[in-house]
C-alpha cells in the first residue's frame, strides 16, 4: 500500500518536474535563427564546392598548373581538367613537386611540373557527385584550389549543378576589380570632398 | 410565426455552435503549435500572418483544396462515414456546457450524462475509420482506440460521479451553484484525487500525448486516419480540439467552479478556466512521451480504477458523516 | 500573292478578361498552399540529419508552415528526398510518391538525391543515380549536406515556384 503511494507520488512528481521544465523553457530566451533577415556567425567556416584561386600576377587567371593531381584524387571524379599550353611569356624554369598522399600506408608517389608550362583550358566541376571530402584541395601542389563559401546552392535544373571553375573565376576576378574601383574612387570622392566628415569611418 | 420561433433559435444556435467549433479549432491549431514551439525554445509559426497568426487558417484552405483519396476496395460508407460521426456529437456535447447565464443555456438535469455518452460516440467513429480504411495501421489504430476509450471511460465516469455526489445534482448549472466562489469552495480542492483522476482520464480519453497511441506514428504511421487524406484528415482534427474543448469544459464545471470566481462571477470565469485546462493538456503533449500501451491499461485497470472507486466511497462516508452531523 | 489573299488574314487577338476573375482565388489558394507544405517523415541517409536540423529550434522550419511532418504520405504535400536512394529502396519511394495526394511536390536534397553523388561511379550496382530517374523533382538543393538553411531557401523556392514571388528577403551571405 505504501509502495504504491509512493509509486503515484513519483509518478506525479515527475510528470510536475517535466511541466516544470517545458513551461521555464517557454519563457527562456529562444535559440532560433531567424534565418532570412538573419544568418549564423560563422559561415565563413562553411566548406562548399571547390573554387579556383586566381594567380598573384593576374586574379582572373587560375594559379593551376593542369597536373591533373585533384582528378585522380577525386574518389567520385567529379573533376574535369582539360589542359592547353599555356601563353609562352608565363613559362618559368621553376618546378614543384605534386606528391600524392594516399593514404599512411600507401608510398607517396610524386613527380615534379614545370610552372607555367601548361594551364587549364577547361576545369569543370560535377558538385552534384561531391562529397565535400578535400582530397582535391589537399593535394594540389599549386595552392589553386579552395573551399567556397556558396552554401544555398540550388536549381529547379540539376544540370547547374554542373560548373565551369574558369568561367567563375574570370567572373569572380571581374567582380572583385569593379568593387575595387568603386572603393577607389569612393575614397578619392571622400578626400577631395570632406576628409574630416567621415573621420569615425577608417577601413580596416 | 410562433411556431417558426423555436426552430429559429435552435437553427442558430445550431449555426452559433459550429462556428465557435470552428473557430476554436482554428485558434487551437495555432495555440497548439506556438506552444510546442515555445517549449522547445522555438518561436513556431511566425511568418505566416502577424505572429503567424494566418498559418492555420492556410492549413485549413489547403487542406479543403487537398485530392481527395479513397483507398480501393476500401467501404465507402464507413471511411467517409467516419469523419463525419467523429464530429456530429459535437454540436450536442456543446448545449449543456455552461457557456453562458443560465437563462441563455438549455438546461438539461442530465446534461453531464449527455455530455459523456456522446463523447463516447468518438471512438465508434475512430472504429469505423480503421474498419473502412483497408489498412491494417488503421485497424490496429482502431483496435487501440477502442481498448482505450472503454477502459478510461470508467475512471471518468466515477470521477465525474464523485463531483456528482458532493453537488447532489447532474446539471452542470446545479453543480457549478453547489460550489462557492472561493478555491477553497471548489470541489477539485475539497477531493484533488478526483479532479486528477478525471484530468487524466480525460487526456486519454481524448486520444492527446502521453496517451496518443490510437495514432502513435512511430509504430502505426498515423493510426486509424492513415488514410485520410485532405478535409477528412481536417475533420477528425477539428473533432479532437472541439473534445478537448468539451472535456475541459466538464472539468471547469465540474471541479474548478464553473462560473464562480472571486470577482464578478460570470461566464468569462468558466471560459478562462476552460482553457487555462486546455493549456494544461496541450503543454502536457509537448512535455511527456508516449506512454506503452500496456502501461496505458495497467495504469488505468491496476491503478486508476481502484482510486476512483475508493475515492468514491469515501467521499460518500464523508457526506454521510457531515449530514449526520 | 500571300499579302492580298484576304482569305489568309491571320487571327486577330479577341481576348476579354472575364466578369468573374477566378484568377484571384487561385492564386489564394496557392499562396495557401506555399505557406502550409507539410512534409513527409521520410529520411533515407545522412542528409535526413540536416533536415531534421531544419525542423530543430536552431533554424525551426515552423515558422513558415513546414513543421507539421506527417507520417502518412496521404497527409503531405512535400516529398524531401533526403539522403540516397538504392536499388530496393526505390519501388517503396516510388510508391510512397504516388500515395501522396495532388498536389504534391518534391525536393531532393543533397548530392546523393540529385545524381547519385558519392556513390556514383561506373560499375556500381545499386545506387540510383539521381532521384529524378524516379519521381519528377521541383527543387535540387545540392550539398553533402547541404546546410539547414539551404533546406529552407529550397522551401522558398517550392514557394517560389508556386506562388511566382520571393516572400521572404535575401540572405546576404552564401548565395555565392
Ligand atoms: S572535395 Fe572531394 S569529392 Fe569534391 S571535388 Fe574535391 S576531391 Fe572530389
Ligand atoms: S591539382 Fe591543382 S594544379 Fe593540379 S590540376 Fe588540380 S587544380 Fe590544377
Ligand atoms: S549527399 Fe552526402 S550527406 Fe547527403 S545522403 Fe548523400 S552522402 Fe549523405
Amino acid at each position: 500500500m505504501f509502495g504504491a503511494i509512493t509509486k503515484a507520488y513519483g509518478a506525479l512528481k515527475s510528470i510536475a518536474v517535466g511541466l516544470g521544465i517545458t513551461g521555464r523553457a517557454v519563457f527562456q530566451e529562444q535559440s532560433t535563427v531567424i534565418y532570412p533577415m538573419a544568418e549564423v556567425k560563422n559561415l565563413g567556416h562553411y566548406r562548399g564546392h571547390i573554387e579556383l584561386v586566381g594567380s598573384d600576377a593576374d586574379p582572373a587567371r587560375p594559379r593551376c598548373v593542369a597536373c591533373g593531381q585533384c582528378m585522380d584524387m577525386c574518389p567520385s571524379g567529379c573533376i574535369t581538367v582539360e589542359t592547353a599550353m599555356a601563353p609562352a611569356e608565363l613559362k618559368t624554369n621553376a618546378f614543384i613537386r605534386a606528391e600524392s598522399i594516399m593514404g599512411q600506408l600507401t608510398p607517396a608517389a610524386h613527380f615534379d611540373v614545370m610552372i607555367g608550362e601548361r594551364e587549364p583550358k577547361r576545369f569543370v566541376l560535377d558538385y552534384s557527385a561531391c562529397s565535400l571530402c578535400g582530397q582535391c584541395v589537399r593535394n594540389c601542389p599549386a595552392g589553386a584550389l579552395r573551399f567556397s563559401t556558396h552554401a544555398y546552392f540550388l536549381s529547379r535544373d540539376r544540370a547547374d549543378f554542373v560548373l565551369d571553375l574558369k568561367e567563375r573565376l574570370a567572373g569572380q576576378a571581374e567582380q572583385a576589380r569593379q568593387a575595387e574601383q568603386a572603393r577607389q574612387a569612393e575614397q578619392a570622392r571622400q578626400a577631395s570632398g570632406s576628409p574630416q566628415a567621415e573621420g569615425g569611418r577608417t577601413h580596416e | 410565426m410562433s411556431l417558426d420561433t423555436p426552430l429559429l433559435s435552435l437553427l442558430l444556435g445550431l449555426a452559433a455552435i459550429l462556428a465557435f467549433a470552428g473557430a476554436n479549432g482554428i485558434v487551437l491549431v495555432w495555440v497548439e503549435r506556438k506552444v510546442a514551439g515555445r517549449c522547445q525554445r522555438r518561436p513556431g509559426p511566425l511568418h505566416v500572418g502577424p505572429y503567424g497568426l494566418l498559418q492555420p487558417l492556410a492549413d485549413a484552405l489547403k487542406l479543403i483544396s487537398k485530392q481527395l483519396i479513397t483507398p480501393r476496395r476500401s467501404d465507402r460508407l464507413l471511411y467517409w462515414g467516419a469523419p463525419l460521426l467523429s464530429f456530429m456529437p459535437v454540436p450536442i456535447c456543446f448545449l449543456p456546457l455552461p457557456f453562458l447565464p443560465e437563462m441563455a443555456t438549455v438546461r438539461l438535469n442530465l446534461g453531464l450524462i449527455l455530455i459523456l455518452s456522446f463523447i463516447g460516440l468518438n471512438s465508434i467513429s475512430l472504429c469505423l475509420a480503421g474498419l473502412g480504411s483497408n489498412n491494417k495501421w488503421s485497424l490496429l489504430g482502431a483496435a487501440r482506440a477502442i481498448a482505450q476509450t472503454v477502459s478510461f471511460e470508467i475512471p471518468l465516469l466515477l470521477a465525474a460521479l464523485t463531483a456528482v455526489f458532493m453537488a447532489g445534482s447532474m446539471d452542470l448549472h446545479e453543480v457549478m451553484a453547489a460550489q462557492g466562489p472561493w478555491p477553497w469552495q471548489w470541489f477539485g480542492f475539497m477531493n484533488p484525487l478526483a479532479l486528477l483522476l478525471f484530468l487524466i482520464s480525460a487526456v486519454a480519453e481524448t486520444n492527446r500525448a502521453p496517451f496518443d497511441l490510437p495514432e502513435a506514428e512511430s509504430e502505426l504511421t498515423a493510426g486509424f486516419h492513415t488514410e485520410y487524406s485532405g478535409m477528412g484528415f481536417g475533420i477528425f482534427f477539428l473533432a479532437e480540439y472541439a473534445y478537448i474543448l468539451i472535456i475541459c469544459g466538464v472539468a471547469a464545471a465540474l471541479f474548478l467552479g464553473g462560473q464562480q470566481g472571486p470577482v464578478a462571477p460570470g461566464p468569462w470565469w468558466f471560459l478562462a478556466k476552460m482553457y487555462a485546462l486546455v493549456l494544461l493538456v496541450i503543454q502536457l503533449r509537448w512535455t511527456l512521451p508516449r506512454v506503452r500501451f500496456d502501461q496505458l491499461l495497467n495504469l488505468c485497470w491496476r491503478w486508476m480504477t481502484p482510486a476512483a472507486l475508493l475515492n468514491i466511497l469515501a467521499t460518500m462516508l464523508v457526506m454521510l458523516a457531515l449530514k449526520g452531523a | 500573292m500571300a499579302q492580298t489573299d484576304r482569305r489568309l488574314t491571320p487571327a486577330r487577338e479577341q481576348y476579354a478578361p472575364p466578369v468573374v476573375r477566378t484568377d484571384v482565388l487561385e492564386q489564394i489558394q496557392d499562396l495557401c498552399r506555399a505557406m502550409s507544405l507539410w512534409p513527409m517523415t521520410f529520411g533515407l541517409a545522412c542528409c535526413a540529419i540536416e533536415m531534421m536540423a531544419a525542423g530543430m529550434a536552431r533554424f525551426d522550419m515552423a515558422r513558415f508552415g513546414a513543421e507539421v511532418f506527417r507520417p502518412s504520405p496521404r497527409q503531405s504535400d512535400l516529398m524531401i528526398v533526403a539522403g540516397t536512394v538504392n536499388r530496393k529502396m526505390a519501388p517503396a519511394l516510388v510508391r510512397l510518391y504516388e500515395q501522396m495526394p495532388a498536389p504534391k511536390w518534391v525536393i531532393a536534397m543533397g548530392n546523393c538525391a540529385i545524381s547519385g553523388g558519392p556513390f556514383r561511379s561506373p560499375g556500381q550496382y545499386n545506387v540510383v543515380e539521381g532521384v529524378d530517374k524516379l519521381i519528377p523533382v521541383d527543387i535540387y538543393v545540392s550539398g553533402c549536406p547541404p546546410r539547414p538553411e539551404a533546406l529552407l531557401e529550397g522551401l522558398f523556392a517550392l514557394q517560389e515556384k508556386i506562388t511566382g514571388r520571393r516572400w521572404w528577403p535575401n540572405p546576404t551571405e552564401g548565395m555565392r
